[in-house]
């Protein structure tokens, strides 16, 4: 009997472009807590899934109790004992609580196909009770809160008799009071001898839950190590402390007058009370963690959600967005992180995606100057080096970071003050990348100023002249370019204030 | 490749990028003609290829077409009409009591009926448009109950006896005809079609219809006003709706409210065989004027050759599916 109830060994995952897992190392033993943690694209969740059936690995070797498996797929991992709780739960919200946890496994009458009720109803509780949650098993699911969802979901992995149990960020969606209650319950399960892979960006509940912590960064395996043994500078410094090697070419420009300025934003729920300006000639940074609220502020400041309190200031008058169209008036566009879904029609053609936002500009009388349409697109096409056979090409045969140029294209055909680029680089190649750096200096040397979102340091620490981190949906801190490091955003992003780093 | 090109597309270009776009369905068509027309021959009777047969042909699909051109728009959108049917009969019978209720062989008359059931349907599809947009009500529920309604609207309204004792002048959409051939009602659906290919390729409004179908988030995104142009499309196809039942009921001289039951569905397919997209963003005016011909041609035709109506049907739907299927082969390769 190997000490260990899992080993991951060697495991490697290649997504077209990139290889998302390198050198995957995981092992856990019988009523342990071990934590995984890394950065956004860190791999952490490819390795989860990966264990869970949901992907297969391309090399690499899984043990179950000492013997080597594979796993087929997510029902396959079940049977083997291994059960995942995802920060989505995967619960019908009309069935009831009962229904939910023998979802497709319910106790017959017999070999008759009628479920047998009573039965269903007392092993419900049975399971529950077991983890100590005091619960209606003929509750709907959807009459139940969040942090008792969770604990459902919990109790639908016991019925499997799940010897591994991954919570992905369970913690999230928890008020303080909740958390307790899952802590307990995972000592509760320890003591059962379960094992737990622990996914979390709150470094602080590692040191109150965790036994160990594996590190990942940028799809490497970086270290395990028993919790009592590391401080959280120790982790955020594994998680970041790769090598600045990539060039920017950031250029610097004199900070000139405020151009926009956002007080108290609220959006509830999402974020609150965020205050910064932007300045002509300035590239600002936002960053922070995934669902840190960084994407939502920027889809509020343009409008594309409502918000529920505080101010937009554009050239020192106060604006009034209430829809995209309002912003887009006003001067203000947004480059969203989803391309597909969110910034370009695929289906239309380059020319047509371009000229999308500011068609009105073209149309004389009724009708769209289609002579002018073309030539502003090529003109476009030139400026940014578009790589399309013809201004026709329907947008989804282009490139990514082809895409993105045309997603540029059309927000600098709606002359715009201001620019936010959510994840402009995502799914970009080093070349494009750079491409799409140098127009970002173009830009600002115009006079726009740009809010850049994005997850990756080195790029956020090359391109920016300020840096605002996001912790939980509030300004963790801003940091200049000159004292910004990856560690000292990282403190930030996980919750440690300025004061406390100093 | 850095560089696009300039050049306006030449006419040999244009002719070549018409005929890859409709040339499958243009195929289909002229299959459907020969197959009739050989049949025709075979079995002796009238040869089916006549100058007569194609204005007797456009003629029979004069109401569907116009109908078609506002639905076109509306699957465009990603959304449905399901309510064109009961639009037929309530725009003929709000046209016929309007006409009867002002009376005299006039002008006068005729216009005011006109006026008054677009006004209806403008009015209707509004309510639809609203509840679409505003609250959100998926298209095949809001159309569905607002088909309901307006079939019954259209009953209340005549308490189920069709209004007659019309006005000569009343038949003028569905009987007159232009220099002794062509029939007004064709005249109304070419004018009606053209006008529906200029906006929807040549206006701001068209290229907003298929942006947001396309991607109707990208399009918020981009700034279109997706609400407005969503309550426009319903709004102009239950015009269109009513433009039909107008000329319809000036066909059978009655405001009838029992017509157009099923209709919505003749209409559907014209635009799916068409080459519409029932996701939307995808689809052409051009496309579903010659669905809407090899439906009639079928129809038609198969009259022509003997069939009864109830073996029209089943051939009907068979080549409905074989023409989506081959669409869809079309697009995936």
């Amino acid at each position: 009997m190997s000490e260990y109830v899992l080993e991951m060994k060697d495991i490697v995952k290649r997504f077209p472009g990139v290889v998302a897992v390198k050198n995957g190392q995981l092992n856990l033993r019988p009523g342990e807590v071990h934590c995984l943690v890394g950065e956004n694209g860190a791999g952490k969740s490819t390795l989860m899934k990966i264990l869970s059936g949901a992907q297969p690995a391309d090399s690499g070797e899984i043990l179950l109790s000492g013997e080597s498996i594979s796993i087929h797929n997510p029902h396959h991992a079940q049977q083997l004992g291994i059960s995942m709780i995802y920060q989505e739960f995967n619960l019908s919200p009309f069935l009831s609580v009962a229904e939910n946890i023998f979802l497709g496994r319910e106790p017959r009458l017999g070999k008759t196909p009628f479920i047998n009720w009573s039965k269903m109803y007392q092993d419900a509780r049975e399971i529950l009770g077991r983890i100590r949650v005091n619960l209606d098993v003929r509750k709907p699911v959807n009459e139940c809160s969040v942090a008792q969802q969770q604990m459902i979901e919990i109790g639908k992995a016991l019925s499997f008799n799940s010897k591994i149990i991954v919570m992905d960020e369970p913690s999230a969606t928890l008020t303080d009071h909740e958390l307790d209650a899952l802590f307990a319950l995972i000592r509760e399960l320890k003591e059962q001898g379960i094992g737990m892979i622990y996914i979390s960006h709150r470094l602080e509940e590692i040191f109150t839950i965790g036994d160990r912590v594996t590190v990942m960064r940028d799809g490497e395996y970086i270290a395990t190590k028993p919790v009592a043994e590391v401080t959280r500078e120790d982790i955020i410094k594994m998680m970041v402390g790769r090598e600045l090697t990539h060039e920017f070419p950031k250029e610097l420009f004199e900070r000139g007058e405020e151009r926009l300025r956002v007080e108290g934003l609220t959006r509830t729920g999402a974020f609150q009370d965020v205050s910064f300006s932007l300045h002509r000639g300035e590239i600002v940074g936002l960053t922070g963690l995934v669902g840190a609220g960084r994407t939502e502020v920027a889809r509020a400041i343009f409008g594309a959600d409502r918000i529920d309190g505080g101010q937009i200031v554009l050239d020192g008058k106060n604006i009034c967005v209430r829809s995209p169209q309002d912003a887009i008036h006003h001067g203000i566009g947004l480059l969203t992180e989803d391309r597909k879904n969110q910034g370009l029609i695929l289906g239309m053609t380059v020319r047509e995606n371009t000229t999308l936002a500011n068609l009105a500009s073209l149309v004389r009388g009724l009708f769209v100057n289609r002579k002018r349409e073309r030539l502003v697109t090529i003109s476009y096409v030139r400026d940014l080096q578009i790589k399309t056979p013809s201004i026709e090409q329907t947008a989804q045969n282009l490139s990514g970071g082809n895409q993105q140029k045309v997603v540029l294209a059309k927000w600098l055909f709606t002359e715009s003050k201001v620019l936010i680029f959510d994840e402009p680089t995502r799914g970009i190649d080093v070349g494009a990348k750079v491409e799409i750096y140098r127009l970002m200096n173009d830009l600002v040397r115009k006079g726009v100023c740009i809010l850049m979102i994005s997850s990756e340091l080195p790029e956020v620490l090359g391109m920016c002249d300020r840096i605002l981190v996001m912790h939980e949906g509030h300004l963790g801190g801003e940091l200049s370019r000159d004292e910004a490091t990856q560690e000292r955003i990282m403190q930030l992003a996980t919750g440690e204030t300025l004061a406390a780093m100093a | 490749m850095v560089t696009a090109t300039n050049e306006t597309p030449s006419s040999s270009a244009a002719t070549g990028q018409f005929l890859r776009i409709y040339g499958f369905l243009l195929i289909a068509l002229a299959i459907e003609c020969a197959v009739f027309e050989g049949i025709a021959r075979y079995q002796g009777i009238r040869p089916f290829l006549s100058v007569d047969n194609l204005i007797l042909i456009l003629n029979q699909s004069a109401i569907y077409g116009v109908v078609s051109v506002g639905m076109t728009f509306v699957i465009l959108t990603g959304g449905i009409d399901l309510s064109v049917g009961s639009m037929i009969a309530f725009g003929g019978v709000v046209g016929a009591l309007v006409t009867r209720a002002v009376g005299g062989d006039s002008a006068w008359a005729l216009a005011s009926g006109w006026f008054a059931a677009m006004a209806a349907g403008f009015a209707t599809g509004c309510v639809s448009g609203l509840f679409i947009t505003r609250f959100k009500i998926p298209p095949f529920i809001a159309t569905l109950a607002i088909m309901s309604s307006m079939r019954g609207a259209g009953y209340l309204l005549v308490q189920g006896t069709p209004v007659s004792d019309l006005p000569a002048n009343y038949i003028f959409l569905g009987r007159y005809t232009i220099a002794g051939h062509v029939p007004v009602g064709v005249v109304v659906m070419l004018i009606v079609f053209i006008a529906g290919g200029i906006l929807l390729n040549t206006t701001r409004f068209g290229r907003e219809v298929r942006a947001i179908g396309g991607g109707e988030e990208s399009a918020r995104l981009s700034g279109v006003p997706v609400n407005r142009v969503k309550l426009a499309v319903y709004c102009m196809s239950s015009v269109l709706s009513v433009l039909g039942g107008l000329m319809l009921s000036s066909k059978l001289r009655s405001g009838d409210p029992t017509v157009g039951v099923g209709d919505e569905l003749q209409v559907i397919a014209a635009v799916v065989m068409g080459g519409t997209s029932l996701t939307g963003g995808r689809g052409t005016i051009m496309g579903t004027f010659i669905g809407l011909l090899i439906i009639a041609v079928l129809a038609t035709g198969l009259t022509w050759i003997g069939m009864e109506s109830f073996g029209q049907q089943v051939i009907l739907g068979v080549v409905i599916l074989a023409a989506v299927l081959l669409d869809q082969f079309k697009g995936s390769s």
